[in-house]
């Protein structure tokens, strides 16, 4: 499950009641908002204000969001707010945040670990927090669209954790300019059984009853696919998907559509179901938000991720028109520490493009309209052609890469 | 005594409208240009000076002068010598002045740029000519990119010339000339394929 949706899934939690509570939601949501940024080039933010409706936010008539990502060379830390507002109802506060590590064994393997929390403050309901956290491996060949991941983890349960071991495989394919993306998860909690223990010692014939509560293993069965575009300045998506599990099956749905009007403020309307988050032990609902999207940097970089152009060879390539005009262009390059370009609009000098999450490197300011020949290399390597790019000789005895930006 | 007088008198045996107009067009034409300040940082003064006059010359005739400047800064970067940056930059000249002649004097830097590559690349000044003529007046910079770039992806020059023609011929907008393109798999260089024909101006 994406870091975005398991935190909105979050929105919907139960709650526990407490002024301190109230004081850490909003202490969180100012921290996400004052964070300092080291570099902007690294930093995602956006700021959604509108009229939402979420789980049991339900009735809400204005909320503001804020969210944040700041990715380094092997971290990211997201966060996430919602601040609801029903009128005389009251008021409710909620702040999450996920940090991930991770370290790439090889170019397809890596191993993270990672920590999700939430704090939540309602008036019109008791307040909650909670916690999960993981170890896993992960398999990746983004170039060939799959990704597979083995973890093992504490995930909230009522007033304490369980574990939770997960196996979790995505396929995706771009069909023209439709992406498909198809899920299967299956996620395995131990769920405490209260009031039911064990003998200390099975050979004390007298044995004492222990006071930690036996567990039964739940098995919690994900199938789902998604349908993403984007065409212009709109990016839509429709994800569709199943929870098979003993206690109850149910069906989940989330629509998104997201218009950007100028390159950093958007219109964006979403609404669906969400299932319980397993993680964080919190309930899923439906959902409906319509917004103004305020965003740093304009479309996220997991949408320009998901938009993919050209790949070889694991590495890739991704040109991606901007709202507000003008083409950015990234390279995937897993193992890589440092990748740099020139071209002619560098003048043809080194520039170092911008380290991104999971081994996306960045140029950090859009490519001019054109046709232009570019090199890039890697970690300090021979001057090759951009991955996947056509190419042609160059009159030096090396080969260049042709990129178009419009 | 006239002026006329005194050009017949200092210039004997060059008809005196010549010899006027001569002295005009010593006025009208611009003085040699300084290095270019970017060529002066990063080449050698001789052959930053040559590279200069090339683009100024290239400029006079109405060609555009970045991609000569640009081509000598790509060579220094990659570590060519001297007499291989001069070659590189005086090919694309040529190529470029064989661009505007067929493409003629309307057609803008970007277009001309393209028509060198696909030059470059083993395309014939006819080619050039025929894809004008039936784009008539609607934009030519793409589909000649395409043309290029199908070339740069190792399309055989017969195929690509054929299928950017068949969408020429049937009035396509740009995106059907961009389809084609995207049909087309790059595949990296084969160190056996045969050299781009290199042409001297």
């Amino acid at each position: 499950m994406s870091p975005l949706l398991r935190l909105e899934h979050g929105t919907a939690g139960a709650t526990q009641a407490g002024d301190s509570a109230t004081a850490a939601g909003l202490a969180a949501a100012v921290l996400l908002l004052a964070v300092p940024i080291p570099a902007a080039g690294q930093v995602e933010m956006h700021l959604d204000a509108g009229m939402g409706d979420a789980g049991e936010l339900r009735g809400a008539n204005v909320s503001v969001a804020p969210a944040f990502g700041w990715t380094g060379r092997w971290w990211s830390v997201t966060g996430n707010g919602r601040y609801a507002s029903r009128g005389a109802g009251g008021d409710a506060l909620m702040g999450a945040l996920e940090a991930i590590g991770w370290k790439r064994l090889t170019p397809l393997l890596a191993l993270d670990a990672g920590w999700v929390g939430q704090q939540r403050s309602l008036s019109w309901a008791p307040d909650k927090s909670g916690w999960g956290a993981f170890v896993g491996l992960k398999a990746e060949g983004i170039q060939r669209g799959a990704r597979l991941e083995l973890l093992r983890g504490q995930a909230q349960r009522n007033s304490g954790h369980v574990p939770l071991s997960r196996t979790e495989g995505t396929l995706w394919t771009q069909l023209g300019l439709i992406q498909l993306e198809i899920l299967g998860r299956q996620t395995t909690l131990g769920e405490a059984i209260p009031g039911v223990g064990r003998p200390r010692d099975s050979t004390n014939l007298g044995g004492i009853p222990d006071s930690t509560p036996a567990r039964q293993f739940t098995r919690y069965t994900d199938l789902g696919g998604t349908v993403r575009s984007s065409r212009g300045a709109f990016s839509g998506s429709v994800a569709l998907g199943h929870r098979f599990s003993p206690s109850g099956s149910g069906s989940w749905w989330r629509a998104e559509g997201l218009l950007w009007l100028t390159s950093r403020l958007g219109l964006l309307v979403q609404g669906g179901r969400g299932p319980p988050d397993l993680m964080l032990g919190a309930g899923g609902g439906r959902f409906f938000t319509v917004a103004f999207r305020a965003s740093l940097r304009g479309p996220s970089s997991a949408v320009r991720r998901q938009s993919s152009g050209f790949m070889a060879e694991g590495r890739s390539l991704l040109l991606t028109r901007q709202p507000g005009g003008g083409t950015s262009l990234a390279i995937l390059a897993p193992g890589a520490t440092r990748v740099e370009l020139m071209a002619d609009f560098t003048d043809w000098l080194p520039v170092a493009l911008v380290p991104r999450e999971e081994g996306w490197f960045e140029l950090e300011s859009p490519l001019p309209p054109g046709t232009h020949p570019v090199n890039v290399r890697y970690d300090g390597g021979a001057w090759t052609p951009p991955p996947g790019s056509p190419t042609m000789r160059d009159e030096f005895g090396g080969v260049v890469g042709v990129v178009r930006a419009e | 005594m006239t002026d006329h007088v005194g050009v017949r008198r200092t210039l004997p045996g060059i008809p005196p409208v010549l010899a006027l107009l001569t002295i005009l067009l010593a006025g009208v034409v611009p003085p040699v240009r300084a290095q270019e300040p970017r060529l002066a940082a990063r080449l050698p003064d001789a052959l930053a000076l040559r590279i200069t006059r090339v683009a100024d010359s290239a400029r006079t005739l109405g060609l555009p002068p970045e991609p000569l400047i640009q081509k000598a800064l790509e060579g220094e970067s990659k570590g060519a010598d001297s007499i291989r940056i001069e070659a590189a930059v005086m090919a694309l000249f040529g190529n470029l002045a064989r661009a505007r002649e067929a493409l003629g004097i309307r057609a803008g830097d970007e277009v001309i740029l393209a028509g060198a590559q696909a030059l470059r690349l083993g395309a014939s000044v006819t080619q050039l000519q025929d894809l004008q003529q039936l784009r008539g007046n609607r934009p030519l910079a793409v589909p000649l990119g395409v043309f290029t770039d199908l070339l740069a992806a190792g399309v055989p020059m017969e195929s690509a010339w054929q299928s950017v023609q068949d969408v020429a011929r049937r009035g396509g907008e740009d995106r059907q000339f961009e389809r084609l393109r995207e049909r087309v798999s790059p595949r990296p260089p084969d160190p056996a394929d045969p050299q781009p024909p290199q042409r001297q101006p």
